[in-house]
């Protein structure tokens, strides 16, 4: 009796998979209409806007106009009102050398860690890509370095892995 | 012989079996290389002929806003549309065939936001509304690498003159 049991085997269950197909097949649609193979991002920037500043709410710290001057050999870090050059940066391999230059921004967001915009002014004949290269160096502290940490206004500790991410071309308008 | 023709029939009636196996397989490939080059941003952009983008690390996707195209050879299309070609040497800093374009584009977007806010009604129009609004002085500026700064400081000057202040390049990522 026991023995008769055992060989009644149940028949092999085959799950319907027809549903799921159908879903995968518009799933696969949608993610094709929608897949951008060419993997394309945006920097943004805006046109400097120019407005009068009341007596009273002057900053009683001085800006810190923080300008890339950038010409086919140099780059030239200026800050203040004054413009004092901070940094010379050189080529290095017919390339800016864009590691001096992230170095030189650290230095400066450490002292002056609230501060986000950067005012770029090429020569007309620098390249296009050399231009982004040199914003994206403002924009972040390279993943190799840690994240800059410092003291703001407040006295507050800040830590913080953008560097100048608002960028402003001179003479736009 | 009328047994072997009698066999032969119900053989032919019995349901075919197709082993779907490798087919699932080969969607389940396609699903997952979808599903990594899948990308949110309502930017649809169809790069001109003759541009190279430069290469960029940033990770910020693109917004859906006018697009302003040069290429190597200073074609200039917008919104991919060819509208002519920038004199070799450009003397002056406004380009005058950019900005009546441009100009003309504003008034276009102007009057779809003023006949979006007339007939929104649900939150997803006024959801598009939104967008539209905050995307209305937004320029998407696509350039070949190999132009001068020269190039894009006279298309920044032109777009911001024409009520295109805020600028976005246009970069290849994955850099």
């Amino acid at each position: 009796m026991g023995f008769r049991t055992k060989k009644k085997k149940a028949a092999p269950c085959k799950p319907n998979v027809i549903p799921i197909l159908d879903a995968v097949f518009i799933f696969i649609f949608f993610l094709l209409m929608s897949a951008q193979f060419l993997e394309i991002y945006e920097i943004g920037s805006d046109a400097p806007a120019v407005m009068t500043v009341q007596e009273d709410k002057k900053d009683k710290k001085p800006p810190l106009n923080l300008t890339l001057e950038i010409s086919k050999e140099q780059i030239l870090v200026k800050t203040g009102l004054d413009g004092n050059i901070a940094k010379t940066i050189g080529l290095k391999n017919d390339n800016y050398d864009l590691e001096l230059l992230s170095k030189a921004l650290v230095d400066i967001k450490k002292k002056h860690v609230g501060e986000t915009s950067v005012i770029i002014k090429p020569s007309k004949d620098v390249l296009y890509k050399k231009v982004v290269y040199i914003m994206d160096t403002c924009r972040e502290v390279p993943s190799e370095v840690g994240a800059v940490v410092a003291k703001n206004d407040k006295g507050e500790t800040v830590e913080t892995r953008e560097l100048f991410n608002q960028i402003i071309f001179e003479t736009i308008i | 012989m009328r047994k072997k023709r009698f066999n032969t029939r119900s053989k032919a009636k019995e349901e075919l079996d197709v082993d779907i196996t490798s087919l699932l397989d080969i969607l389940v490939i396609l699903l997952v290389f979808l599903l990594k080059s899948y990308n949110a941003s309502d930017l649809k952009l169809e790069v001109a002929k003759n541009i190279e983008l430069p290469n960029s690390k940033s990770q910020q996707l693109g917004n859906m806003a006018v697009i302003v195209q040069v290429s190597a050879e200073k074609d200039l299309w917008i919104n991919n549309k060819k509208i002519g070609r920038l004199p070799a040497s450009i003397s002056e800093e406004k380009i005058d065939l950019l900005y009546s374009a441009l100009e003309e584009e504003g008034k276009k977007q102007d009057e779809f936001i003023k006949g979006l806010e007339e007939t929104a009604q649900n939150n997803t129009d006024k959801g598009a509304l939104a967008t539209r609004k905050a995307n209305r002085k937004r320029v998407n500026i696509v350039m070949d690498q190999s132009l001068p700064y020269e190039v894009l400081r006279k298309v920044m000057h032109t777009s911001a003159l024409a009520g295109f202040p805020e600028f976005k390049f246009i970069v290849q990522g994955n850099f």
